[in-house]
């Protein structure tokens, strides 16, 4: 299923960039003829003449310079989404950079900041990302909302990630993953009820990552079905799972066993 | 003041009064709604007005590039010098910013109200009635015929609407009969009003989605199907089927063609067929939507006259007659009001 927000992004892109380039050479147009009325002119008109060619010809620079950065930023801000997308963070965090320093929009700052935040370095990510939501007066992305949330939650901190997976879930894209920590955030308080009605839409989607097989093994135990959630746990040896996932499974075993 | 203000009403274009009075009506209805939360700006359609409106630009461009007024550029004073400059981009905007504004007006709209007029969908009417005509659903009618070529061919057509009526537009304006433009584009808008109306009033997703579990054969549709699949799917306008725009629109085409190109008279009438063709076979629509089609079409085109005949600023301003290709002395306005809205007349 395609994703209608990428289209219109792309379009908005189009339109942007066009009126951008249009302007562009509409003032590079003013200029040449500006420049190629000069000779003709004599005495006060063309001191006000070469003033006002000079000023538009630096005008026409100005918006050159800005159009390439910008355009420049919004190629890199692409490429480095790509990259993040594919599992490359330090590439990703490379190419915002770049965008960052071509145009230092809000997004490139979050993106950056957000990178930043999963290679570990949350001292210089979460003034990226508080920078970025600034800028936008206090308004924050599904992308940025996510990935902090994520960080929170592995921080072992689910009151400052639990509502920020909660606005991420508004984002079709993030709503999965979102809605699967926020079940394991519930469970973690004791509130399984709540986990289960979080889960309920994706019962019948195959368990095949950690957090979904705690968060349904959880469900399984607190519904009494302990074989069921056994099943489940028996798929994920604690060899194969994380630090963060590891105390949780064997808490959760033993459960499942008494 | 109350009578000047009126009387420069009366005496400014159709298109203008329109496009600020739905842009008003527009703007009052959302601050004082809770829709200015959630509004949604509709860029449907109405981008593809924005192609020739960027092909203008590029040629006013170039032409002042490459023009030279080597005798009287270093005579004019700035002032008259940058105004004669701004003057062709200006003029672009002054003569397609209204249709712009109108047809983003309408669309946004269209695409806040939608079900919100009408929550019921009247898809089972629909078909109903298309069951009632043709025994069956048409769509199901063509599942025999359904061939991975033919999916790809009729997918280009559908897709060609949007290039059909920006195609027409730009080439009456370049030629410079600016009152069949004019005309053409009110035509155009006329017809989008009434059916953006009728949407909000029939509210209905097609038998593709309607009868989605029903079909028996995929459309196999190969690259080219699929991406313009892609584009129709995202910036489509939903519930969008009674009438079919995509018919009702270039069958106004050929009836202008009619009245100003009638060598295209013929080859238009071949394209509103095929175009018929593709909306059923891609499922898109109901055969009944099709149907009213040929009713919208012709009521938008007598509507849209009948308003340009009546209003004070059309009559005002006497429209001078256009010297135009040979071939258009021969075309016989078919339009009673022709001769009031500036059109070329039979001597």
């Amino acid at each position: 299923m395609p994703d209608i927000s990428e289209y219109q992004q792309a379009i908005q892109v189009i339109l942007g960039e066009s009126a951008k380039y249009f302007s562009l050479l509409v003032f590079a147009v003013l200029a040449f003829r500006l420049w190629r009325r000069l000779p003709r002119l004599d005495g006060g008109r063309r001191r006000t003449g070469l003033c006002l060619a000079g000023l538009v010809t630096l005008a026409t620079g100005a918006i050159g310079y800005f159009s390439l950065s910008h355009s420049l930023s919004l190629i890199y801000s692409h490429y480095g989404m790509r990259a993040f997308r594919a599992g490359n963070v330090a590439s990703a965090l490379v190419l915002f950079q770049k965008s960052s320093g071509y145009w230092r929009a809000a997004d490139a700052r979050g993106e950056v900041g957000a990178c930043l935040l999963l290679m570990g370095d949350p001292r210089e990510g979460l003034p990226l990302l508080k920078e970025a939501k600034a800028m936008r007066h206090g308004r924050s992305t599904s992308f940025e909302q996510f990935y902090q949330g994520v960080f929170w939650f592995f921080q072992e901190q689910p009151n400052k990630a639990a509502p920020l997976l909660e606005a991420a879930t508004d984002d079709l894209l993030y709503r999965w993953d979102a809605t699967k920590l926020l079940a394991a955030i519930h469970i973690e308080r004791n509130d399984p009820a709540t986990a289960a009605r979080f889960m309920d839409p994706y019962l019948g989607v195959d368990v095949k990552e950690s957090d979904q097989a705690y968060v349904m093994a959880s469900i399984e135990v607190w519904r009494g079905r302990k074989a069921e959630s056994r099943a489940l746990l028996e798929k994920f040896p604690q060899r194969d799972l994380s630090e963060f996932w590891k105390p949780r499974f064997e808490r959760l075993r033993i459960q499942a066993q008494d | 003041m109350f009578r000047n203000l009126l009387s420069f009403l009366l005496r400014s274009r159709l298109e203008n009064i329109l496009a600020a009075g739905v842009s008003l009506s527009l703007l009052v209805l959302f601050l004082t709604t809770r829709l200015f939360h959630s509004f949604r700006f509709g860029m449907h359609d109405f981008i593809f007005i924005l192609l020739p409106i960027g092909i203008l630009g590029l040629k006013a461009l170039l032409g002042l590039l490459s023009s030279s007024e080597a005798g009287t550029e270093g005579d004019t004073g700035l002032g008259r010098f940058l105004i004669l400059f701004f003057q062709p981009f200006l003029k672009i905007f002054r003569d397609w910013f209204p249709f712009l504004l109108l047809s983003a007006c309408y669309y946004s709209l269209f695409s806040n109200l939608i079900l919100r007029v009408n929550p019921h969908t009247a898809d089972a009417v629909l078909a109903k009635i298309d069951a009632w005509i043709l025994g069956k659903q048409a769509a199901f009618l063509m599942e025999p015929w359904i061939h991975p070529w033919l999916t790809d061919f009729l997918s280009l057509v559908y897709f060609s609407f949007v290039l059909s009526l920006p195609g027409v537009a730009l080439y009456f304006y370049l030629v410079k009969e600016e009152k069949a433009f004019r005309r053409i584009m009110m035509g155009y808008l006329t017809l989008i009003l009434l059916g953006i109306t009728s949407y909000l009033l029939v509210p209905a997703v097609g038998p593709g989605q309607f009868f989605a579990d029903r079909f028996t054969r995929d459309l196999q549709g190969q690259a080219i199907s699929r991406g313009i699949g892609y584009i129709i799917q995202n910036a489509r306008v939903s519930h969008d089927c009674f009438p079919s725009l995509h018919v009702g629109i270039p069958l106004l085409l050929s009836l202008y063609m009619r009245d100003y190109r009638r060598k295209a008279f013929i080859p238009f009438l071949v394209y509103v067929g095929l175009m018929s063709c593709a909306t059923l076979y891609l499922r898109y629509h109901y055969f009944i939507d099709v149907l009213a089609a040929f009713i919208y079409a012709p009521a938008a085109y007598l509507l849209n006259d009948f308003l340009l005949a009546h209003w004070p600023g059309e009559q005002r301003s006497p429209v001078p007659v256009e010297p135009g290709p040979p071939e258009t002395s021969m075309a016989a306005p078919a339009s009673p009001v022709c001769g009031a809205t500036g059109e070329r007349s039979e001597p």
